[in-house]
């Protein structure tokens, strides 16, 4: 390109991006102060300024459209964040999920991989798609039961779950409490299982030091609006293993053999050169496929807003845990009536939300509690699935149950969450913990 | 292999070997992927800019661990027109686009393999050099033994010498042999006259069936050693070449 037409695309990009800059400090101006009752306290939702719009139009201006340089700088950047070798963007965490469980079915993997039959201890307590590739792929879900307040399992629970056709733990860091990730390490070691994290609630915590997602053979991110960064619909399966992150980058981009970027061509040199199976010599590298894949990737519009969030993402790990602990504090003189939330000792939970269990004794229940926070224009969610197999679509499932699954019950009926996300400001927690006080008064 | 990545770098040291040889020490600008000894990477002399399509590039070893994430070596003898303006044209300070990670010309026992025979022919070095790094950082071996063999036209032209002399001194199970079309023995292991010979190699292995051979060289040595280990009964997933189109 001649340069005096680079230094006039410059110029032009510039100044529409100073535009963008102006736009945002406008719309910026109309925000009004917190008027309680009457604005909506969300459990959560996008945080952002300027910086993720701009970065937006950039990448647009580019026009790039799939996986380009925002995407490799996001890849990189978070790598970099959790001090892990791997991260590989997807469309979402539930793909995350999927391409971290289907890549240990690979062949590549020789005996190494899991096959249908196979059993994969998890969790009936949480999300479906931590549970929906299990079953995807032919495996057989073991469910045991969570402690109410943490909402994660007891690592002797999961040891008692362990049988001979056992291969993976794949279960969700939920609500940002990390399960003893240590001691879990050390029994998938002992008993040769994979371990996957799901990650997705959880970014940026810790446990015993070492970032969540950098414990398991897989873990896996999501970047929807109501998690810790976004990018809109987006995720990322994250490994410290080379041969996983090959395999995993099969499935995402329709289970082909090559590892080109998109618009690339021949980056390993020996694209004409090969023999895979019965097809003729030298098949063309780009079209042979060792997996039966799909096509999860994001475009670098969603990277560029990524970037945008990862430079904010300490900052919101903070202002979670600030507010997690002004809730936890103004709600300890309700622990008669509410089992409050909690962590292991040895964690550092960047929480996703403040859950709360009505304890069966409380004058007040669930329903009549919601119902007051609601109309409070407080929102409120449930812990997602509760108890899973309770639920229509998995009524004929093939699985197991190790003990009882009491609290995951227990949840389904008594158990909530409310925000605490970097968009709460102080005015909003204290008419949470007016509406909570006036509520169980 | 890790995820490839594009990154810009510095040419730190430019070492001119002969008018046809270089070695460029590059200092990436950004923290890099972990690179595994026998790798590559493309490099470009064109401009580039990311937000477009990859320029016209050639493909070179990484000769050292890049054990900083940071620092990457790669010795580039003239092949054309390409490789001439990298050889003819960057100069100390320069800056230059690479893309890499790449490549699974790994000398491990990931092949099934115990021992490993290393064949270099000139520049067919470099990957060779990234494992020698490793080992002579590490003071093991990623397989139980291995023997280069490593042959140029002149001694002068046998740039990794020192560091495979280091590791011939140093790390346990470690050999090398050095060929020369013109230069006697002066200094460190003997040099032999001549050319590297694949049917003398293969004659001097004592477990053959538990040996994996690693050729990079020039093309034709390549296909010519690749078709003699064939025709004496060695299995095709014991001959492992650094070869691009």
């Amino acid at each position: 390109m001649q340069i005096e037409v680079k230094d006039h695309l410059d110029a032009l990009r510039a100044e529409i991006l100073e535009k963008v800059r102006e736009f945002h400090a406008a719309k910026a101006s109309e925000e009004c102060a917190f008027r309680p009752s009457i604005d909506q306290v969300h459990y959560a939702g996008r945080v952002h300024d300027e910086d993720e719009l701009t970065t937006l139009v950039d990448s647009s201006l580019d026009f790039w459209l799939t996986a380009g340089r925002f995407n490799e700088e996001f890849e990189m950047g978070l790598a970099e964040f959790l001090d892990i070798e791997n991260v590989l963007t997807v469309n979402s965490g539930s793909s995350a999920n999927l391409v971290a469980f289907s890549s240990l079915t690979s062949p590549k993997l020789l005996d190494r991989r899991i096959r249908p039959g196979d059993e994969v201890i998890t969790l009936a307590a949480g999300f479906p798609t931590t549970v929906n590739p299990i079953i995807q792929n032919d495996a057989v879900p073991v469910f045991v039961d969570v402690q109410l307040g943490s909402y994660i399992p007891r690592i002797e629970d999961i040891e008692a779950a362990i049988g001979p056709k056992t291969r993976a733990i794949m279960m969700a860091h939920t609500m940002g409490v990390p399960f003893e990730l240590t001691e879990l390490r050390e029994l998938c070691d002992r008993h040769k299982l994979w371990l996957v994290e799901d990650n997705c609630d959880a970014l940026g915590s810790k446990y015993d030091g070492r970032h969540t997602g950098s414990f398991g053979d897989f873990a896996t991110s999501s970047f929807y609006p109501a998690h810790h960064i976004t990018m809109g619909e987006g995720g990322a399966v994250v490994t410290d293993s080379d041969e996983l992150a090959r395999i995993a980058r099969s499935f995402r981009d329709w289970g082909r053999d090559c590892y080109c970027g998109a618009g690339e061509n021949n980056t390993c040199g020996i694209r004409f050169n090969q023999q895979f199976g019965t097809l003729p010599y030298g098949y063309d590298h780009k079209y042979v496929y060792s997996h039966i894949g799909y096509n999860l990737k994001i475009t670098d519009m969603q990277a560029a807003v990524g970037c945008a969030q990862l430079r904010k993402l300490p900052g919101f790990i903070e202002t979670r845990k600030r507010n997690h602990r002004r809730l936890h504090g103004g709600l300890e003189r309700h622990a008669d009536k509410l089992i409050l939330h909690e962590a292991p000792a040895k964690s550092d939970p960047s929480w996703f939300g403040y859950v709360i269990t009505v304890r069966d004794d409380s004058p007040v229940s669930r329903p009549e509690l919601l119902k007051k926070l609601e109309a409070a224009k407080i929102e409120t969610r449930n812990l997602f699935c509760g108890n899973l197999l309770r639920h229509p679509a998995y009524e004929d499932l093939n699985h197991r149950v190790v003990g009882s699954l009491t609290n995951t019950d227990m949840i389904t009926s008594n158990t909530f969450f409310i925000g605490v996300y970097p968009g709460l400001t102080d005015p909003m927690i204290d008419h949470i913990l007016a509406t909570f006080d006036e509520a169980l008064a | 292999m890790a995820q490839p990545v594009r990154f810009q770098a510095a040419v730190q040291q430019l070492i001119r070997h002969t008018p046809d040889v270089v070695t460029l020490q590059l200092y990436a600008s950004r923290r890099l992927p972990r690179f595994i000894p026998g790798q590559f990477v493309h490099l470009t002399v064109d401009d580039f800019d990311p937000a477009s399509f990859w320029p016209e590039s050639r493909v070179f070893s990484v000769a050292n661990a890049v054990a900083d994430r940071r620092s990457v070596q790669l010795t580039i003898s003239r092949q054309g027109d390409y490789t001439g303006r990298i050889i003819d044209g960057l100069e100390q300070g320069d800056s230059v686009w690479c893309k890499g990670p790449y490549g699974d010309f790994v000398v491990d026992g990931s092949h099934g393999y115990n021992r490993a025979v290393l064949v270099a022919g000139g520049t067919g070095i470099t990957p060779f050099g990234a494992f020698l790094d490793t080992a002579l950082s590490t003071g093991k071996l990623p397989v139980e033994e291995a023997t280069l063999y490593y042959g140029a036209q002149t001694e002068e032209l046998l740039i990794y010498r020192a560091v495979a002399d280091a590791c011939a001194d140093s790390v346990p199970g470690f050999r090398v042999r050095y060929f020369s079309d013109v230069a006697p023995p002066t200094r460190g292991n003997a040099i032999q006259h001549g050319r590297l010979d694949i049917a003398a190699i293969l004659a001097e292995q004592s477990d053959i069936p538990g040996t994996a051979f690693f050729l990079s060289g020039p093309k034709p040595m390549i296909d010519a050693f690749r078709a003699h280990l064939l025709s004496q009964a060695i299995r095709p997933s014991q001959v492992l070449v650094d070869a691009w189109e």
